[in-house]
């Protein structure tokens, strides 16, 4: 074999080399870099979702320790409730007013079924009061504009010895 | 006289160069060509290794999702969005996603699991309905969209119904 033949045919096994084996390697190593990319952004949106769920899943363990906490021995809860109710009705400055109060099942005190109208601000301040100040824990809300008002609908529940 | 031995070392010492380089050629590409077959196994490796986390995130999302809670912990979720998620907030941030077109006629909050948003909407154009869904589509808070019954009677009245993601606290 000449020399000149050696070399040439060497030449083509280096060319082989890098285009049925190097190139194509790069080719599906760049794909992959992509699919790699795509996965991480996944794991990242998944590992947010996890924290959230976990923080809330926290916020829950407390909440069911102070539902534990409540209080058997409140006496009248339906009165207290229905007092501050009507606290919060006469503060937020609404009118048409339509409310029930009734006994609820422990841990439950009372249950709360009430309907005003107002103006937006009022209202929100309303669902605000009785959930922040009064201890109402809401079961639904409904809003429905009303000319330049809303009647707002609050169907909700405080626990025994709930503020 | 007779050149023919200095012709022959001539050449053979341009031969072996040759060979040389077309033999370096060959060793660098080869070389080349063991990299990148190392990098394609550990871009392998390293993807099999993500796409196990993220099957397993999307595993551990998925059973909470599944599990059903009891009353207690359904008082305990109501009690805990009560908190996270009040009316206020939920009403701000879906009029903050309202084209001029588009007027609510209710709003319905109900508190469980999850907090169930529910809709009734008037649009003056199909267009400004198509935009509001969009934009709840495209929101960070809402999530599960169902966009309900639709009446096209000169104004569109709709129903559309979702669930508060919350604001990632």
């Amino acid at each position: 074999m000449s020399s000149r033949l050696l070399a040439l045919l060497l030449l083509l096994a280096a060319l082989g080399l890098r285009l049925f084996v190097a190139m194509p390697a790069q080719r599906e190593a760049a794909g992959l870099g992509d699919a790699y990319r795509r996965a991480r952004d996944e794991r990242r949106e998944a590992a947010q979702q996890l924290a959230v769920a976990e923080r809330r899943e926290t916020r829950r363990q407390q909440a069911m320790a102070s539902i534990l906490a409540a209080a058997p021995g409140d006496a009248d809860p339906v009165t207290r409730l229905r007092r501050d109710a009507v606290a919060s009705l006469r503060e937020a400055g609404v009118s048409g007013v339509r409310l029930a109060v009734a006994a609820g099942r422990a841990p439950i005190g009372a249950t709360l079924r009430l309907s005003a109208r107002g103006s937006l601000v009022d209202a929100s301040w309303l669902s605000a009061d009785l959930t922040t100040k009064r201890g109402v824990v809401l079961e639904r809300v409904r809003l429905v504009p009303r000319d330049a008002e809303v009647v707002i609908d609050i169907d909700g529940a405080r626990l025994l010895g709930g503020s | 006289m007779d050149f023919r031995t200095r012709r022959e070392s001539r050449r053979t010492l341009a031969d072996v160069i040759l060979v040389g380089l077309a033999g370096a050629t060959l060793l660098a590409s080869a070389w080349g060509a063991v990299r990148a077959r190392g990098e394609l196994g550990s871009v392998r490796a390293a993807l099999t290794d993500m796409r196990s986390d993220v099957n397993s995130a999307r595993a551990r999302l998925r059973s909470r999702g599944a599990r059903r809670l009891g009353d207690g912990e359904r008082l305990a979720s109501r009690l805990e969005l009560t908190a996270a998620a009040p009316p206020v907030l939920i009403l701000a941030e879906i009029t903050s996603l309202l084209p001029d077109q588009v007027r609510l006629r209710s709003v319905s909050l109900g508190y469980g699991d999850v907090v169930a948003v529910d809709l009734e909407v008037e649009a003056r154009t199909a267009g400004a309905w198509d935009e509001f869904l969009d934009r709840l589509s495209g929101s960070p808070h809402f999530t599960a969209l169902r966009p309900g019954e639709e009446q096209r009677d000169g104004e569109l009245r709709a129903h559309v119904s979702m669930t508060w993601r919350g604001q990632g606290s």
